[in-house]
């Protein structure tokens, strides 16, 4: 199984092949849900990302099989179904939450962002949504520029260019902390 | 810090989220895997059950039918020969009666009756 490809993976576990869809979620499972995680981690909390990653496994399990014929990157498919079932939870979960601690009550539930760099997911979040989302893509899911693409529907280059944007607001956050940090600590002593 | 670093530590972030997440399937995934086999199971064997009629409609039934239709035919067409003969015979003496003497005396000793179409072949001078 090992060297079989995600295609091949992906066909295999559609005709119910338990083996196939352990390979594949061990491939892509924990990106995947990693992904669903940070994407909901201010709203409905990181604890549904496995339930999302978990449904939309078992929407593939439905859907025709000619459909999987058409796919050109499994991982950039996947991406594409987790990111629209994490945005449709994120808005449901807005429509009909109860008020701002809610969302305060779901922060620190994310078991990976336990042993994660704290400081730079709390830069992240100073970033705006479309830029944040090109960092989770490519560093949580682990997309090249053209899944990032193909998940997105945009043109590689212009994803990449905004990308870079995004890298060096990021590092202007980072080192504006580290400074005010330095200062702080010069100050204290 | 260098932006290769950055993207370095944006990597072991993600790493660490993703392996914070890694683990067994879920035990839903393998319930609905086994449903989906039992289904295509099922499925398979609907389509086989269906192929096997279809076979034995076709070898056993449609021949059969054949033999069939072709007395059916064959019956039609004995009926249809019978209905027309009397009218035939009539046509015939119609046109012989309105035709010339000389010719129609030639035509009546050379060619057999349209009546006796049936035994036209045993006629005398028909050659055999």
């Amino acid at each position: 199984m090992n060297n079989t490809s995600d295609h091949d993976l992906l066909r295999l576990m559609h005709r119910g092949d338990h083996a196939a869809a352990r390979e594949l979620w061990s491939r892509l499972g924990g990106r995947l849900t990693a992904l669903a995680a940070s994407m909901l981690r201010h709203s409905a909390g990181a604890s549904l990302g496995p339930d999302v990653v978990q449904g939309v496994f078992l929407k593939v399990l439905g859907r025709p099989a000619r459909e999987l014929k058409s796919i050109i990157d499994v991982a950039a498919w996947l991406t594409t179904l987790v990111r629209r079932e994490a945005i449709d939870t994120r808005r449901r979960f807005d429509r009909g939450r109860a008020g701002p601690g809610a969302v305060m009550a779901n922060i620190g539930h994310d078991a990976g962002a336990a042993s994660a760099d704290a400081e730079l997911l709390s830069a992240l979040d100073t970033l705006e949504e479309h830029q944040r989302e090109l960092i989770q893509l490519k560093h949580v899911a682990g997309l090249t520029f053209d899944q990032m693409a193909l998940v997105l529907e945009e043109n590689r280059d212009t994803l990449a260019s905004r990308y870079r944007v995004a890298l060096q607001r990021l590092r202007e956050v980072m080192s504006g902390r580290e400074s005010a940090a330095r200062a702080g600590v010069g100050r204290s002593s | 810090m260098s932006n290769g670093n950055f993207e370095h530590r944006l990597d072991a972030l993600g790493r660490s989220l993703a392996s914070g997440h890694d683990g067994p399937m879920p035990p839903a995934l393998h319930e609905a895997l086994g449903a989906k086999t039992a289904a295509l199971r099922a499925r398979r064997i609907g389509l086989a059950a269906i192929l096997f009629m279809m076979f034995v409609i076709v070898v056993l039934a449609l021949p059969r039918r054949g033999v069939k239709d072709e007395g059916a035919i064959l019956d039609d067409l004995e009926s249809i020969r019978r209905a027309v003969a009397p009218v035939w015979r009539e046509q015939v003496k119609d046109n012989s009666g309105a035709a010339g003497s000389h010719a129609k005396n030639q035509s009546e000793a050379s060619a057999p009756r349209a009546g006796d179409r049936g035994q036209g072949e045993a006629a005398p001078g028909a050659g055999k």
